[in-house]
């Protein structure tokens, strides 16, 4: 028996090896003549071709209420290639609204070619055209300050080992029922499900410059959700989401049972929400909402820092502003931010964002963003900013509409604070804050939905509230972070992480929504 | 041993379950019943409901240059919600006019695939909840639409009334155990043939295998469960001239008529690169009006598009729909040879399968719809909603999933009183070349789709572009491959341009997207002679060929 097994590994990983060398020779066969042949007489030529591949295997599992809604398995390949026109101080990026095109091939040596021909010859033809659009539009402009568009970096080959995990879905089926099967307790649902999806992606990737890299990411998503209505109509989600970049980290089935049953206990609270009243106070950030705070706070200020130029619009609304800011104070001098892509683990989690290349082949490297609350670095990628020399290895491709391309974007994003309070003495520092500002109540936040409690400084009293809208999570808020806890808690998501405690914020203002109730069922949910 | 492959990969044992015993069934029955009660005594009243679900076996397996690209198989049932208040004479799936609100699109909802009453109830309850909602909602627009505009020309009820015996039909189909590696095998061994061809830019052979089984209960008392099995076998690929015009090959295979043959697989596709090949530098052919012939699939797809359209029975009300065949009732329409039949319950034509069904999409029987006799217009596809002279349905309302059902075709047989051998057709279009003195005429082999405006605020007109034409010359010239054409036409005048017809009448398998989504169409016809038809050139992307050549093969 154990020789079979041995013999059954041993085939697997020879099987392995074989299909990761057919997938890098078609890759290098294709950049070889990509290199010498892929031009128009006459015209710029790319001064850079990265080809990616990505091979993506996912399952998706959904129950409801104790039964098995769907439970999907797909696989593809998916080929992208990177062509930049023009030469590495004026190309055709950071301008306008292009986009690489992409397609699925099959599984072969011949696919993969095929693929990565076609998409390179559409690739190459849209970034000439982008090209000239840029060069004219910079004609038309005063433009006193311009840097590379395309620094230098060294050669980089990396080869990350395949992390072979194996999803159970016959487990995580009865997995998805038993969670789902929670609701069935609560008379106040109209629904309660489990979503799962697990996705293994293998990333391929290799440039004109010799660099290269394989990389596996590996991402289950466990999601418990809630649908309720308060007494007087409003309807309500809330949802219990965790993201685990290993199927190893997965607590055991019993324990995510039991965070679902607390879960469901403290949703369910909600059907006798009232609605948020007018509010500007402290606020506690508890769990995910923390997350989502520094998301829309610091996230978004941190990433896409060189901005876009666009022949229609003035400004890069994706861009972030940080990049204006070097020196300043942005955050609370309590909490140091680092972005660390060698971090591979924390509290014994595995991190999302751990990566030795970013996606134009540079080294990801460390960098510590904030010092004593003064932001003393940028996320940088190969495309210049004022002072830049290299790139940090932080360039990601994005696909959103307007912000695709290679832009600056986290890793391991830690916020790190250097005095925290106990994670259950947080509620009482919430009541303390209040109580300096005489305030008879504060709100603690454990998701973006607006579903929050009130925190009675009397007595401690928590009392469910919906429809409470932060009208000012912006950065400034970042700056008044007055307690951070002690729970320092990892955020996966997809290729990035975060790692953040609970916070408290001095003043947040929160006004009622303006969405209407429904109204209620007409007839009373089947028994 | 074709047999075999057949009997193993295609054949749906249909097995007849205990109707008792079927908890999706009984729990879609009680929880209707139990949500109408209520919904009777809302405010406006909800006068019927039904639920459709349906359970979904799918396997899609494409492959392409010999290597598999995806395979992958999903079971899922979903369901919607027909709710209709206010009453049949007016209610909330009325037309409001001067406005872009249809009734057509429904919410869907997962349902189980555990056989588990309360979890499948708790999705039917939230699904009516929505529905009624919506509803109410639409029914308020509708009334206050109904008082202030003009009244329409036909102001039928807007849902039939109850059938006297309502439907009690139950045949639900196993789903078949796949042998995924045949296919793959397969599809992998065709794919790889177009590498010997580097001037095709992508290509692709894909396995398309679709099961159901429906579930319609009404509050009328019609419970319906009936099985469907469309699996299709595809192969396509595409090219590029140096002028920048894409061209593609392809060809649908209907797997109920059994799994073709290697060798007779083999021998089509290259057929189709060959003559795609030549296709690819073809002469693109300036506008022209010339007689022509639509080979006998382009001919079902064209009376699919131009007339089967037009003959739906809820567009001769819609006062947004341009109604070109409405007030032709009893006229001559078309060449008096020609009879057109629309007929969901036909299994079988010349002993190759159609997409039958025993019931339509709102429990309605399937029934042979006569469209037009000798020529002359004879009646309409009907679903439940009603128009003048027509209060019945004849069983063509049919929808997708998440759609309100319509009238809709489904085995569109075009014959010809008077036919003759396909060379003698082809002879008399040398002829009426002649006769009209024009340099040449047309063959269109295939069609590539097309659309027909159907809407009153657009022109009356059709386009069609063709996907394998042939230039004939009234002398001995052999026939020429053209490309870069559409028909365009007219529907009033166009039919009555049918001179003549062959006697080879062929199956069309495809797939038709309108007002209630896409359904499986079929359509049937000989070729046709069209004294004259109009042709105007296809927009052309101008994108360059490949710089590089093909790495597949390494030659251009």
């Amino acid at each position: 028996m154990k020789k079979l097994t041995f013999i059954f590994v041993l085939f697997f990983t020879v099987c392995l090896n074989a299909q990761e060398a057919y997938i890098e020779q078609a890759m290098q066969d294709e950049m070889a003549r990509a290199k010498k042949d892929l031009f128009i007489k006459a015209s710029p030529k790319p001064h850079f071709i990265g080809y990616f591949l990505y091979d993506e295997e996912s399952v998706e599992i959904s129950a409801a209420l104790g039964a098995l809604n769907h439970s999907f398995k797909e696989a593809a390949k998916r080929v992208m290639p990177d062509i930049r026109v023009g030469s590495n101080k004026f190309d055709n990026t950071g301008f306008g609204y292009f986009r690489h095109p992409y397609t699925y091939v099959s599984g072969g040596y011949d696919g993969v070619r095929n693929g990565l021909w076609r998409m390179s010859d559409i690739d190459y033809k849209g970034m000439l055209k982008q090209y000239s659009q840029k060069e004219g539009f910079l004609k038309q402009k005063n433009i006193t300050e311009y840097y590379d568009d395309f620094s230098k970096t060294p050669r980089l080959n990396v080869k990350a080992k395949k992390k072979n995990e194996v999803f159970d879905a016959a487990r995580f089926e009865n997995l998805a029922r038993a969670l789902s099967a929670v609701g069935l307790g609560y008379k106040e649902f109209k629904n309660f499900y489990a979503n799962i999806t697990f996705n293994d992606t293998e990333k391929y990737y290799l440039n004109s410059e010799g660099s290269s890299s394989y990389q596996n990411s590996i991402n289950l998503f466990i999601e418990v959700t809630a649908e309720l209505q308060t007494k007087d109509g409003f309807e309500i989600t809330k949802t219990y989401a965790k993201n685990y970049a290993s199927l190893a980290d997965a607590p055991p089935d019993e324990e995510l049972l039991i965070k679902a049953r607390a879960f469901a206990a403290r949703a369910a609270l909600f059907a006798s929400a009232k609605k948020a009243e007018s509010f500007i106070g402290p606020v506690w950030f508890a769990g995910a909402s923390a997350r989502d705070f520094f998301n829309q706070t610091f996230v978004k200020q941190i990433i896409n820092t060189k901005p876009y130029l666009y022949p229609d619009v003035d400004k890069d609304a994706y861009a972030g502003n940080f990049a204006e800011k070097p020196g300043l104070r942005v955050i609370s001098t309590n909490i140091d931010v680092s972005d660390d892509p060698a971090a591979r683990q924390y509290n014994n989690l595995t991190l999302s964002g751990h990566t030795e290349m970013d996606d134009e082949g540079a080294a990801s490297k460390h960098v510590l963003l904030t010092n004593n609350g003064k932001l003393t670095a940028l996320l940088t990628t190969r495309s210049l900013l004022k002072g830049q020399k290299n790139s940090n290895g932080h360039g990601f491709y994005t696909g959103d509409r307007y912000s695709r391309g290679f832009r600056a974007g986290i890793t391991n994003l830690f916020f790190t604070p250097k005095v925290t309070v106990p994670e259950a003495q947080m509620k009482n520092k919430l009541i303390e804050e209040c109580a300096k500002l005489n305030l008879e109540y504060c709100y603690k936040a454990e998701d973006h939905t607006g579903a929050m409690f009130k925190i009675y400084v009397r007595d401690g009293r928590e009392e469910q509230v919906y429809g409470a809208e932060i009208t000012n999570m912006d950065a400034r808020a970042l700056r008044d972070i007055l307690h951070a806890g002690s729970d320092m808690t990892v955020y996966n998501d997809g290729w990035s992480a975060i790692i953040a405690p609970s916070i408290i914020v001095a003043e947040m203002e929160i006004t009622p929504t303006q969405k209407q109730s429904a109204k209620k069922p007409f007839v009373a949910k089947p028994k | 041993m074709k047999k075999a492959s057949f009997l193993l990969i295609i054949l749906l044992p249909i097995v007849v379950f205990a109707q008792k015993d079927d908890v999706l069934l009984t729990s879609m029955k009680e929880e209707l019943a139990r949500n109408f009660a209520a919904a009777k005594k809302e405010s406006p009243a909800a006068y019927y409901m039904s639920y459709y679900v349906q359970d979904n076996n799918n396997l899609f397996i494409t492959a392409s240059l010999g290597d598999i690209k995806t395979s992958q198989s999903a079971r899922f049932i979903q369901a919607d919600v027909d709710a209709r208040v206010g009453s049949r004479r007016l209610d909330n799936t009325h037309e409001i006019k001067n406005s872009k609100d249809t009734p057509y699109e429904l919410a869907t909802y997962k349902i189980p695939l555990d056989a588990d009453p309360k979890a499948i109830k708790n999705a039917l309850w939230r699904a009516t909840q929505a529905a009624i909602k919506t509803a109410q909602d639409r029914y308020a627009k509708v009334k206050t639409n109904y008082k202030t505009t003009a009244k329409s020309a036909d102001d039928s009820p807007d849902f039939s009334p109850a059938p006297k015996t309502p439907a009690q039909y139950y045949a639900p189909i196993t789903f078949t155990e796949h042998d995924i590696k045949l296919l793959e095998a397969k599809a992998k061994k065709y794919s790889a043939l177009m590498k010997e061809y580097p001037f095709i830019l992508g290509s692709g052979v894909s396995f398309e295998i679709k099961e159901n089984n429906r579930y319609i209960v009404t509050t009328e008392g019609a419970s319906v469960v009936e099985g469907q099995n469309i699996s299709r076998l595809r192969f396509t690929a595409d090219t590029r001239n140096k002028d920048g015009m894409e061209l593609s090959t392809g060809k649908i295979y209907n797997l109920a008529n059994g799994m073709p043959d290697d060798e007779a697989m083999i021998k089509d596709i290259r057929a189709a690169l060959e003559n795609l090949r030549i296709y690819k530098d073809a002469p693109v052919i300036d506008p022209v009006s010339v007689p022509v012939i639509l080979k006998a699939q382009a001919a079902g797809v064209f009376v699919h598009e131009i007339f089967g359209h037009r003959a739906e029975g809820f567009r001769q009300k819609l006062e947004s729909s341009g109604q070109t065949f409405t007030k032709q009732l009893g006229q001559l329409v078309s060449a008096p040879i020609i009879s057109i039949v629309d007929d969901p319950s036909l299994s079988t034509f010349n002993g190759r399968a159609l997409y039958a069904y025993k019931y339509d999409d709102e429990a309605t029987p399937a029934q042979k719809a006569v469209l037009i006799e000798n020529g002359v217009l004879k009646g309409f596809l009907m679903d439940r909603n009603p128009i003048k002279g027509f209060p019945q349905s004849n069983g063509h309302g049919r929808k997708e999933l998440g759609y309100r059902a319509v009238a809709r075709m489904a085995n569109t047989i075009v014959s010809a009183s008077e036919n003759m051998p396909y060379e003698d057709l082809r002879l008399k279009l040398k002829e009426e070349i002649k006769k009209q003195n024009k340099p040449f005429g047309l063959i269109i082999e295939e069609l590539d789709g097309g659309f027909t405006l159907v809407e009153r605020d657009l022109p009356q007109s059709f386009t069609i572009q063709s996907k394998l034409s042939r230039r004939v010359y009234p002398d001995d010239r052999p026939d020429e491959i053209v490309r870069g054409l559409r028909l365009i036409g007219t529907p009033l005048s166009v039919f009555k341009n049918i001179i003549a017809a062959a006697d080879d009448p062929d199956i069309f398998y495809g797939s038709c997207g309108a007002d209630s989504g896409w359904v499986p169409v079929t359509a049937v016809s000989p070729s046709l002679l069209f004294s004259a038809m109009e042709t105007e050139k296809v927009p052309n992307q101008a994108q360059t060929l490949p710089i590089l050549p093909n790495p597949a093969g390494g030659v251009k």
